[in-house]
């Protein structure tokens, strides 16, 4: 008993991880639209799982309500409005399958001689001490004193984004 | 924790998003009412004018206006930023008024998308925080993708809008990245935090050029150029006058910050990655704007490679370098909001008469517009007499005495390359017969925006040591 707790502890982050890539190329590679949305739901969940065995619960519970409750709604109520059918004839592979294979191999190559390259340093001590006392109290503190002005203009850009899908149906000739 | 709040520096933002929402407002108003939007917008760009150069400006000594620890900063240097951002704004919406007219598709909520993109780059010039960089560079953004899409019937704009979207936002990752890494490095986003942190962790290169690549992009530097051309070329004119010069002001301007005062330790690292940039960006947008067909696409090109003379005085690593770069740009301001302005006249309904063959005896037709065009194509290809020569004259000397003399060769190179393309215009407005014979409308209030450009262009050219001590002081008083 002992022994799974402590491989659990140990481990279980990696497992989320893993499984969390395996859902991620689900959405991918599945051929019927909707199974695809579901996977990507399942994606989002895990990533919030790894996020709380982070001590990230604020970030995790948004992730939670954003992604997992708000996006993925959006994306199914864009499925069934645009009616894809699974039968359809799509064509999921193009024709570059080679070159892009190339590339992507010399990009993975590229990232893992700069990760290994990289004496990464300790983290520093600031970044730990906001986590003390619970990190949603914490990114609350610091969200609603020092970040007050980010915060606001943050909200003045979600007012203009609205305003500007507003300016992109707007009807020619009746100004 | 405390936070100050400085209302007299918070004031330009309340100013601007005052002016947003009225604007937005209107849009649901009668017609009568919505006729007043650009009016309105105008209004509070000049208002907040007014206040950063009335209330904070002298509020500015050799030590910035703070407010809430940084969030907020004015220096001499900011200020003189905005100050360009607001002029081409107002000078923007002048022009869009009679363009959206000839139109037929004029709304309110034009302007107010256009007010927001320029608090973002009010919110991203007056900071010391990265926090503020990446969100102000959000709110810059992404009302330019609407707007540049804003004429949603035609393929073009959409076509240009949805490039820019894309590219852009991939941009903005980038800089978020890059932003996370030097926190991840430094455990600060506060600007005075970073400079003292010492550099010898290497995220703070990796992070360092990330940031690099995101203001590349919304500076359109190559090869992070493929968007422009055809956002510029889609968008309307008005817009495009804009785009191409208070986008690219706030990006340099922030990359100069960035570099120059919190990571002066990295000196030789960044400026090599900055060396290679300018030199790309001066080559291919010159080259490439000699085989376009269209005027509009040309002036896209051209401000490609004049992104490259601007990165290219970040080379020079000097006071002089970043008060030539601010001459530079002040000219510039005037040069293409004249140029995209004669653009923008070239109009008839729907139809935009923009290409080389549409532009032959244009000179003879309307010799006013001809004097006009012919003014701004010389200034943008240097001849001296212009400000065009006086910003290119100031940057290549900062270059020289960095000791620099084969990139300022480069940068001359390309500006000789420059001559063919601009003089290209003026042949065709002069020396071809046009076929045709079309009657553009052309409005008061835009010939009055062009002759004011026209005029200080050469005054600032003949004249330049005013334009030219102020930049100085924003140049020395840059934290």
């Amino acid at each position: 008993m002992e022994a799974l707790v402590s491989f659990f502890s140990n481990y279980m982050l990696y497992i989320l991880m893993g499984v969390t890539i395996l859902t991620a190329v689900g959405v991918v590679y599945s051929k019927n639209a909707v199974h695809s949305v579901v996977a990507l739901l399942l994606t989002m969940i895990l990533v919030a799982g790894i996020y709380l065995m982070l001590d990230a619960e604020f970030i995790a519970a948004v992730q939670l309500l954003v992604y997992a409750g708000g996006i993925i709604v959006l994306f199914v109520f864009m499925l069934l409005l645009v009616a894809l059918h699974k039968d359809e004839a799509l064509r999921l592979f193009n024709t570059y399958t080679l070159i892009s294979l190339g590339l992507v191999a010399f990009l993975v190559i590229m990232l893992a001689v700069v990760f290994f390259g990289t004496p990464f340093g300790p983290a520093p001590a600031t970044v730990t001490n906001i986590v003390k006392g619970g990190s949603t109290e914490a990114v609350a503190g610091t969200l609603y004193s020092a970040y007050i002005l980010p915060f606001e203009i943050a909200s003045i850009l979600l007012l203009v984004a609205m305003v500007g899908a507003i300016v992109l149906t707007k009807e020619r000739g009746k100004s | 924790m405390n936070v100050t709040v400085n209302m007299t520096a918070l004031m330009p933002l309340i100013i601007l998003f005052a002016g947003i929402s009225l604007t937005a407002l209107m849009g649901t108003m009668k017609d009568s009412v919505k006729r007043l939007a650009g009016l309105v917008a105008s209004i509070s760009v000049v208002f907040a004018f007014w206040w950063v150069m009335e209330r904070i400006l002298p509020a500015i000594g050799t030590a910035a206006m703070e407010s809430q620890s940084g969030m907020l900063t004015y220096s001499y240097y900011s200020v003189f930023l905005s100050g360009i951002v607001l002029i081409t704004a107002v000078a923007a919406f002048a022009l869009s008024e009679h363009y959206l007219l000839e139109e037929d598709f004029s709304h309110p909520e034009f302007y107010a998308i256009l007010l927001a993109s320029i608090t973002g780059m009010m919110v991203m010039l007056n900071t010391s925080n990265f926090v503020n960089i990446f969100i102000g560079l959000e709110l810059l953004s992404i009302p330019l993708y609407a707007s540049v899409a804003y004429l949603r019937y035609k393929p073009e704009s959409v076509e240009g809008g949805l490039k820019y979207f894309i590219l852009g936002a991939i941009a903005s990752g980038f800089l978020a990245y890059g932003i996370a890494m030097i926190y991840g490095a430094s455990g600060s986003l506060d600007f005075i935090t970073i400079v003292k942190t010492v550099k010898t962790d290497s995220l703070f290169r990796l992070g360092l050029l990330f940031i690099l690549m995101g203001l590349a992009f919304k500076a359109a530097a190559v090869p992070f150029h493929m968007w422009a051309p055809d956002a510029y070329e889609g968008a309307a004119t008005p817009v495009t006058a804009f785009m191409s010069i208070a986008p690219k002001a706030v990006a340099i301007g922030v990359l100069i910050r960035i570099l120059y005062s919190v990571f002066p330790q990295m000196v030789d690292y960044w400026r090599e990655a900055v060396l290679v940039l300018s030199i790309l960006t001066v080559i291919v947008g010159n080259f490439a704007a000699i085989v376009q067909q269209s005027v509009k696409r040309m002036l896209a090109y051209s401000s490609i490679s004049h992104a490259g003379y601007l990165l290219m005085g970040i080379v020079a690593y000097s006071v002089e370098g970043v008060s030539g770069i601010l001459f530079y740009l002040a000219g510039y301001m005037l040069i293409n909001t004249g140029a995209f302005g004669v653009l923008s006249l070239l109009k008839i309904g729907d139809d935009d008469f923009v290409s080389y063959d549409d532009i032959r005896g244009i000179g003879y037709r309307y010799p006013l517009l001809g004097i006009f065009m012919s003014v701004f194509m010389f200034s943008l290809a240097g001849i001296p007499a212009t400000v065009g020569f006086m910003g290119k004259f100031y940057v290549f000397k900062a270059l020289i005495h960095a000791n620099y003399m084969s990139l300022a060769l480069v940068g001359i190179g390309g500006s000789l390359v420059s001559v063919y393309y601009y003089l290209r215009v003026v042949v065709h407005m002069y020396m071809k017969e046009n076929p045709e014979e079309r009657k553009f409308n052309l409005n008061f209030l835009s010939m009055t925006v062009l002759a004011i450009c026209s005029v200080l262009v050469i005054a600032a050219g003949l004249f330049p040591a005013k334009i030219a001590d102020i930049a100085n002081v924003a140049a020395r008083f840059m934290n």
